[in-house]
């Protein structure tokens, strides 16, 4: 049973640092381009 | 003198790594956070609009009132540092003495790391993110708020005489957003309210007294306009990835402004992951005693609220309702309606903890990583919270001190371009920020307040913004301007080419140039369209409501103090 636990645990704890890490990573900030000045709001 | 309890020593720690870990970069440099709508100025000048007086309306009082007070003594930066680090603990703090306090907790007990669960989760979700970079910061601190909005409904219940920490928890919230006020109203009427009729006056009054700050000038400042075509669908939840709208609310995440989602929560993956931690806390209330009802109701219906717009009937629905009572208008952002999920999602980890922890056994520990799991999953799914999500600080050019120098207090100054209110100046790493003008000048700053989206533009909702827009279209801009009361024109450079009425120019420096139009005309100084003087039964009205908000608040403390002094001589 131990093992059961711990193995499902493992398996969504490593997806999630390993999925949201590499898309966290991935992101960035966007600066407000030239052509986007006039919508400043949805920046 | 008393030292606190241990376990409160705990629940303060957690809850100060939690702040730490968010709000660090602000902590450990100088400058601000500018983004969004969160804008801090050095010293934010003292004017009747922070208490609703002007003809905007009134989203930001009166909490504007407090910061320019507070920004009189203390510099703007620490201010700033002072209220959100103050709201992270007290929302991680409350919502763990919650847990505690609750029903359930006095027969089986909740350990420090269930009431961890709870203040990670609380602390540490999609929506204080969203929230912190659309720069709802007011808004953010109202969520923080609930946890003892609902301690002070929890026992009023209790006790009918027993209102002072509800009429506190009211009040607080009501300063920080219009929003913040309803929430918390809705959040004590479901806690609190049972078959004492005295507790549904008691909570009518508190509710309703607390709320006036915001609600009395938004009543009387008939003059202004509240859009709501297209407003309800345009600002309504969206899916932040393919596991849908539904799966982004449900875990607590789905703002409508897109641009600023974070990597991780465009990921199927982790908005499942994420889903599937909703989903263990709502198994966790089964186990919240009596009351699982009252929180299971309350989170259910935070989640409705943030859906019917992102149906394409819902929205329509309120957008016809809308135009006959302008106050649904408060409901457009439905998003911002999920805070209280978020405190129910909290109150069942910490319960679904407590719940694993019990399954322990020898040869069963296993289940001990279960326990660390659902502690740590809020921060593993949204590691983007750490460090403010990357908000960088910045710090206003001299120029800016500069400009507010010379304008006086009595000055009506117009802010150029006039293309909505937002901006992405160069030294703030060209991040959309509210026009910190209206803020950092003294006297009347009008910009303008239309809302400029990709596909829709929300028109002004000030009818000062319009008289100014008419001015500016006429063909002697200048002298309109005059003919309205306008002394100054600020032009903020770097970002689009305008075209400046003709005026003496007597800044230019660093980005800014302030044009001074009296020198070609007399510039008018009586009540105009853009300078209208509030009637005085307006004043007296919202005078009022502010003073009884500020009755209301002194008695709640006066009766918590009482409380303790009476708990202190009987033990």
């Amino acid at each position: 049973m131990n093992t059961i636990i711990a193995t499902v645990v493992g398996a969504l704890a490593s997806t999630a640092v390993l999925v949201a890490g590499v898309n966290a990573a991935q992101s960035e900030h966007k600066p407000v381009s030239e052509e986007k000045l006039y919508s400043y709001s949805d920046q | 003198m008393r030292r606190p309890p241990a376990s409160v020593s705990v629940d303060v720690a957690v809850s100060l790594a939690v702040a730490v870990a968010v709000l660090g970069p602000l902590l450990v440099g100088g400058g601000f956070w500018l983004v969004g709508d969160m804008v801090f100025v050095p010293r934010q000048p003292w004017k009747d609009a922070w208490l609703g007086l002007d003809e905007s309306l009134p989203r930001a009082v009166p909490m504007d009132a407090l910061v320019s007070l507070a920004s009189q003594v203390l510099p703007g930066a620490l201010v700033q540092r002072v209220l959100l680090l103050g709201g992270f603990l007290a929302g991680g703090v409350g919502v763990a003495r919650l847990v505690a306090r609750s029903t359930a907790a006095r027969a089986t007990g909740h350990r420090w790391y269930a009431r961890a669960a709870a203040t990670t989760l609380f602390c540490w979700n999609p929506w204080v993110l969203e929230r912190l970079l659309i720069g709802q910061w007011a808004i953010l601190l109202g969520y923080l708020l609930l946890p003892w909005v609902a301690l002070g409904a929890l026992r009023l219940r209790q006790d009918p005489r027993d209102a002072g920490p509800a009429a506190v928890a009211l009040a607080a919230a009501a300063v920080c957003s219009p929003s913040s006020g309803a929430m918390a109203f809705a959040v004590l009427a479901v806690l609190a309210l049972g078959r004492d009729r005295r507790t549904w006056l008691t909570v009518a009054v508190i509710g309703t007294v607390a709320n006036l700050v915001w609600a009395v000038p938004a009543l009387t400042a008939d003059a202004v306009r509240v859009s709501t075509d297209g407003v309800f669908a345009a600002f309504a939840a969206r899916a932040e990835s393919g596991a849908g709208v539904v799966a982004s609310t449900l875990s607590l995440g789905g703002i409508w402004k897109t641009s600023i989602v974070p990597g991780e929560r465009t990921s199927s993956v982790v908005v499942l992951l994420a889903c599937l931690l909703s989903l263990a806390a709502l198994a966790g209330l089964r186990h919240a005693g009596p009351d699982r009802r009252r929180w299971l109701g309350l989170g259910l219906g935070a989640l409705l609220v943030a859906l019917v717009p992102a149906t394409g009937w819902g929205a329509d629905l309120l957008e016809s309702l809308a135009s006959g009572v302008p106050g649904l208008a408060l409901l457009r952002d439905s998003h911002r309606f999920l805070a209280p999920f978020g405190l129910v999602l909290a109150i069942g980890a910490a319960h679904t903890v407590t719940h694993l922890r019990g399954l322990v056994r020898p040869r069963r520990g296993a289940w001990w990583s279960a326990v660390v799991l659902l502690v740590a999953a809020p921060v593993l799914l949204l590691p983007s919270l750490a460090l403010g999500g990357g908000i960088p600080r910045s710090s206003y050019p001299q120029a800016w001190g500069d400009v507010a120098e010379l304008v006086g207090d009595d000055d009506v100054t117009v802010v150029l371009p006039w293309t909505g209110s937002y901006r992405g100046y160069a030294w703030n790493d060209r991040r959309a920020v509210l026009d910190p003008a209206p803020r950092f000048l003294p006297g009347t700053v009008i910009v303008d307040d239309s809302v400029l989206l990709e596909d829709t533009v929300v028109p002004p909702e000030d009818p000062r913004v319009l008289a100014v827009a008419e001015a500016l279209e006429a063909a002697d801009p200048a002298a309109a301007l005059r003919a309205e009361g306008v002394r100054w024109v600020l032009v903020e450079q770097g970002m689009v080419e305008v075209e400046v009425p003709p005026g003496t120019v007597r800044y230019d420096a660093d980005g800014l140039t302030l044009v001074d139009l009296a020198g070609g005309g007399t510039v008018a100084d009586g009540p105009t369209a853009v300078r209208p003087e509030a009637p005085q039964v307006r004043r007296i009205l919202v005078g009022f409501g502010h003073g009884l908000a500020i009755l209301l608040l002194l008695a709640g403390v006066v009766a918590i103090l009482r409380t303790g002094s009476n708990g202190r001589h009987t033990t």
